[in-house]
């Protein structure tokens, strides 16, 4: 039986603004096993930075978790207190971000921030710490890590930065690896280089990694599973060889037709007609409904439920209740 | 056939390096020793990695730039020749420009109807009544209704936004429209509405593009020849299809192999190390350093354009090898 070592059942998260209070993530339920690389992909404002932020517990101040459960192996982060979920990060949940810079110290030095991490989540004694963060610095891919502490973050290159951030993440060995947008910042030949470490790390120490990213390729490269997210709701979870050799959503099926192919290039491009539903104006619907081909009178006024198409492929969308819709 | 609009010749641009000691000036070659024909009615793409000199590139042939050397000549379609050195008002008016972050180069204290009327005004073209009639027809053009005119630019997606970037681009009837990563920062969905409207609109006015990109599926959808740039230099250039199928340069071949795709797996080349310092740029080829096929010529010898095919050539000393 395989593992789970993230369990996301029916998380809503709420936002305030001038308007009021809305649900920025509403039904967001998933499940990542051991050893896993799932990815979470949809279009810009969607909810993915902030599904991975309420599982980290850095949620934004007008932003606050209302309902559901997150379980991250067996333990309910719901009930920890914010000194316990600290410890959490570091410990088996780490995070990288899109840009390396919001999380290191541009005043501090590379090791004197690593060395400062192991010390407080290992309790290394110094000069131990300084031989771990070495060690880990090498085993992120970076050369002549002995003489690369003593750098300032702003000395080294966008791709040379992430690789840092990848090891502070493995200070202790997290079982659970969030990575929001790792690559977004990075040249092609640099972020293959990062996927490629992502790829060993979860070989070797058989780290789960929840891969968020914009680029439906990069996912299809990297993941065993995806999921696909629209305004503030997973609507398709299947794996990478389902989802991309039978999507089942139109916005999952729209987002494909989008891609750029030399294939293509005699034919215009296929283009998602509208625009996303801002926060302010969702409705008991469903949310693509306004975009959707195939809509009809009922997907108007009434919010699909989870339809299942394979043990491992669910979709929500009511055209997929009449024995699934044919490609197209 | 072919109708040379923009001939560029042994074009250069070198930037300061900000030093120390004020005697001792030091340059870096951004753009060095470019060659390149875009005939008229093309889409030429320019690619590669953050750095290689692309934008220096654009901005240079719009006239944006000052090059340190070299020729950038437009020739109009009554066979007379314009300079970009001299700086016509006549040359703005046929070559412009659109960028990546329309955000940022659209005003946002002016509303879209000013910011449409700007090139109008500056080239002194038409009176208020017909200013408003080519910036609705452009509006419509672009895909928006007239109302748009008294929005601010804050008020509009990135999609809008970069739809109001192309309008503005085109109020001048321009021959030639540079875009920098002009879709880059959109998502696809949005994306390839801009790139259709960007071939329709080509369609419409006979528009000759420069489309610059690191983004390879997109320049391989959208242009008909495409120059492969790597620290200053073009190191492969030809017909999009032979030379994104048939790529000869060891650097071209190690981009394509790692482009994220759907479908088919292929072997990807994983380049090591990262683009040179471009203040202690490398002896020989300046891709040796990170050139799975470096040998000893590739550390002191300077390759140079060699043609592989017809409409295709490269700078690679090994080029040639797996060809016969
Ligand atoms: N700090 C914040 N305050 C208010 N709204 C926010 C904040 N961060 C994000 N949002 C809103 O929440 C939604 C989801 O954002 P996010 O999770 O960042 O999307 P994604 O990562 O998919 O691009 C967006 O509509 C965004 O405008
Ligand atoms: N205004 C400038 N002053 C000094 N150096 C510059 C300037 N603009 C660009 N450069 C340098 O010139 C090189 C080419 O830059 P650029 O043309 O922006 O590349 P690209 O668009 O391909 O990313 C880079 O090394 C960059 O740092
Ligand atoms: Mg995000
Ligand atoms: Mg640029």
């Amino acid at each position: 039986m395989s593992e789970s070592v993230l369990n996301v059942n029916n998380l809503e998260v709420n936002i305030k603004s001038s308007k009021g209070t809305f649900p920025v993530l509403e039904n967001i339920s998933f499940n990542i096993n051991k050893g896993e690389i799932v990815g979470l992909v949809g279009e810009s404002g969607c909810g993915k930075s902030m599904t991975s932020l309420a599982i980290m517990g850095l949620l934004p101040n007008q932003a606050k978790w209302t309902k559901g459960e997150i379980t991250l192996s067996s333990k309910q982060l719901q009930s920890l207190s914010p000194e316990e979920m600290r410890k959490l990060r570091g410990n088996q949940l780490a995070m990288i971000f899109q840009d390396p810079m919001t999380s290191l110290n541009p005043v501090l030095t590379i090791g004197y921030q690593l060395i400062e991490s192991i010390k407080l989540h290992l309790q290394y004694p110094k000069a131990k710490a300084k031989t771990y963060a070495i060690d880990l610095l090498t085993k992120v891919g970076l050369s002549r890590a002995d003489k690369l502490i003593y750098q300032y973050p702003h000395e080294l290159s966008g791709g040379m930065r992430q690789r840092v951030m990848i090891a502070m993440a493995l200070v202790c060995n997290p079982t659970l690896l969030i990575a929001d947008e790792p690559t977004t910042a990075l040249d092609v030949t640099i972020q293959a280089q990062i996927i490629d470490l992502l790829k060993e790390l979860n070989k070797k120490e058989g780290t789960s990694i929840l891969f968020i990213s914009h680029d439906l390729g990069l996912v299809h490269d990297l993941c065993d599973k995806v999921f696909v997210m629209y305004a503030g709701e997973i609507v398709e979870q299947a794996t990478v060889q389902e989802l991309f050799d039978n999507p089942q959503h139109p916005y999952t099926k729209g987002l494909i037709q989008s891609l750029p192919l030399p294939e293509k290039k005699k034919e215009r491009l296929y283009s998602i007609p509208g625009t996303v539903p801002g926060i302010h104006d969702r409705g008991q619907n469903c949310r693509f409904s306004s975009r959707c081909p195939h809509v009809t009178e009922h997907c108007t006024t009434h919010h699909p439920s989870q339809i299942q198409i394979s043990k491992t492929h669910v979709v929500h969308c009511f055209l997929s209740e009449k024995g699934g819709t044919t490609s197209g | 056939m072919a109708e040379p609009l923009i001939e560029i010749s042994n074009l250069k641009k070198d930037y300061p390096i900000p030093s120390k000691k004020l005697m001792e000036k030091k340059w870096i070659h951004a753009v060095d020793d470019i060659n390149l024909i875009v005939n008229r009615g093309e889409s030429v793409g320019i690619v590669g990695e953050s750095g290689c000199g692309k934008s220096t590139t654009g901005q240079m042939i719009a006239g944006l730039l000052s090059p340190t050397s070299g020729s950038i000549q437009y020739h109009d379609k009554n066979g007379s020749t314009m300079n970009v050195m001299n700086k016509t008002k006549q040359y703005h008016r046929n070559v412009q420009m659109i960028f990546q972050d329309p955000y940022a180069s659209l005003n946002p204290r002016h509303r879209i109807s000013k910011i449409l009327e700007e090139p109008l005004r500056i080239h002194k073209i038409g009176n208020k009544s017909n200013r408003k009639k080519k910036i609705e027809d452009i509006l419509q053009l672009v895909g928006f209704t007239p109302d748009i005119a008294n929005r601010f630019p804050h008020e509009l997606s990135g999609g809008q936004r970069q739809r109001i970037g192309i309008a503005r681009a085109l109020m001048l009837n321009p021959t030639l429209v540079i875009a920098d990563e002009p879709v880059s920062a959109l998502d696809v969905s949005v994306q390839s509405q801009i790139l259709n409207l960007m071939k329709d609109l080509q369609q419409s006015f006979d528009l000759t593009y420069i489309f610059i990109s690191h983004d390879l599926h997109v320049v391989h959808y959208f242009c008909d020849k495409v120059a492969v740039m790597y620290f200053g230099k073009i190191v492969e250039m030809g017909n999009v299809d032979e030379l994104f199928y048939h790529p000869t340069h060891p650097y071209t071949k190690a981009l394509l192999s790692v482009i994220p795709t759907i479908g088919k797996q292929k072997e990807r080349i994983i380049l090591q190390g990262e683009v040179p310092n471009p203040e202690s740029p490398p002896t020989g080829c300046t891709f040796h350093t990170r050139c799975p096929l470096a040998t000893d010529l590739c550390r002191t010898a300077q390759p140079t354009l060699q043609t592989i095919r017809e409409n295709h050539v490269s700078a690679c000393h090994f080029a040639m090898k797996g060809e016969e």
